[in-house]
């Protein structure tokens, strides 16, 4: 079983190989989504960092936004790590003249901190599930992202379990799951041991 | 309060010095990560202490190794002075770069870095002294030499150009476990717009907890000395 991982321009990609490579994960790094063409894709893993409309452009560009809609339409699962994930929105106030992939019928505001970005292990609990709730605590680093009260974003994603972190008494998007889409804010590739049980816990089914 | 350790080195020693000055051996890189990693540190600062001082090239070989060993955000600093060491490092591990001495001459690097990577992915080192008048001089290359530009300007500076992050370090308390510098962290704190780290003669948890307390806006502290002495390396 291999993840596929677009290799779009400048990105910290080492963090993320080495956490699949301990948890014993196959991975290929595509610079073209030609790569793909006759392969058994289990996984296409979104990561990066940088500017929304630099990564939204770059992914246009180089033909993987297709790849992306093709591959769910497949059936296939799809994971994004922070700019990987805020990329599969549909728009940002970081870029407004660029638009995401909107898969993930939303869009990222300026987080409501006085002081952008926000950095650090954030409690995160998981809102919307059935399973016994377990916080935990991950890494976080970004300027923009998705919030509200939980029954707000309860109603934004009703079809997904999510988690969140508060940031003076608002909650903020900590990651969207579903079979198909799982989507984290935070790094579980750095966020010790916790974040690497996460990031299995993720990559369940592939 | 984000709680960072910054450790120093020089080859691949782990060394603390005292006023940014002397490089006094303490012990391998890979014994303080392993006692860093029994205390779960959250973040780490790895700053070569002689980089930038003798403009010795960035040991990428070293950075992967100890990034290797911690799936933690690693921050690189000491030495880097170009978009391009910046890349490197980045790509290969490093949470963010952490820049100073090369200030001295330009400040684009911060530009460069941030358009390709994101304000979070480059920190401001500032190394100042605070006079008893309350007047701050900023310094590089281990507050040998002073920077030109007012401490003002350069601290407005650094934020317009895409910095996402500064770390002030105080450079009369660092490495003298004497207590923090609270009126340098007042006076950062009330010069930016971004996060800020606080770094300097932090003994223990009640000084912790009074910075915490003084200053709930300030991001995170960083201390190496009094860890250090919890673990009977100094």
């Amino acid at each position: 079983m291999t993840i596929y991982i677009p290799e779009i321009g400048a990105a910290n990609y080492t963090s993320v190989e080495r956490a699949l490579t301990e948890l014993g994960y196959s991975y290929s790094l595509c610079s073209s989504p030609k790569e793909l063409n006759g392969s058994n894709c289990d996984a296409l893993l979104l990561c990066g960092v940088g500017n929304f409309g630099h990564l939204s452009r770059e992914f246009r560009l180089q033909g993987w936004d297709q790849v992306i809609r093709s591959h769910l339409h497949s059936n296939g699962i799809v994971i994004g790590i922070c700019a990987g994930f805020q990329i599969l929105c549909e728009r940002s106030e970081e870029a407004n003249d660029e638009a995401g992939l909107g898969i993930i019928k939303c869009g990222l505001k300026r987080l409501p901190s006085s002081r952008v970005p926000v950095i650090g292990f954030k409690e995160t609990i998981l809102q919307n599930s059935q399973s016994i709730q377990k916080i935990n605590k991950f890494y976080y680093t970004h300027s923009f992202g998705i919030y509200g009260t939980v029954p707000e974003l309860h109603a934004l994603f009703q079809q997904y379990e999510f988690e969140t972190y508060t940031l003076d008494g608002i909650h903020v998007l900590g990651s969207i799951s579903s079979y198909n889409i799982r989507a984290v804010q935070y790094h579980p590739e750095k966020s010790g041991l916790d974040g690497l049980k996460k990031l299995k816990t993720i990559l369940w089914g592939v | 309060m984000r709680k960072i350790v910054r450790i120093e080195f020089k080859d691949e020693s782990v060394v603390k010095g005292r006023r940014l000055e002397g490089v006094r051996k303490i012990s391998s890189v890979d014994q303080m990560i392993a006692y860093y990693k029994s205390l779960e540190i959250e973040e780490y600062i790895f700053h070569n202490v002689v980089a930038s001082l003798y403009s010795k090239k960035i040991d990428l070989k070293f950075m992967k190794k100890v990034t290797n060993k911690l799936f933690h955000p690693v921050s690189m600093s000491g030495g880097i002075k170009s978009f391009h060491t910046a890349e490197q490092l980045i790509t290969n591990g490093a949470e963010k770069v952490i820049v100073n001495s090369v200030l001295s001459e330009s400040f684009e690097i911060i530009s460069d870095v941030e358009r390709v990577f994101g304000s979070q992915a480059i920190a401001i080192q500032v190394e100042a002294r605070m006079s008893s008048n309350g007047e701050v001089t900023l310094y590089y290359n281990s507050g040998r030499e002073r920077h030109k530009c007012v401490s003002d300007c350069f601290v407005r500076e650094v934020q317009d150009r895409g910095a996402g992050e500064i770390v002030i370090i105080s450079i009369d308390k660092d490495g003298m476990n004497s207590g923090p510098d609270m009126s340098l962290i007042e006076w950062i704190l009330d010069r930016t717009f971004i996060p800020c780290v606080y770094g300097g003669g932090i003994k223990n948890a009640s000084e912790l907890a009074m910075i915490e307390r003084e200053f709930p806006e300030l991001s995170g502290v960083c201390c190496a000395t009094n860890y250090m002495k919890q673990a009977g390396f100094l």
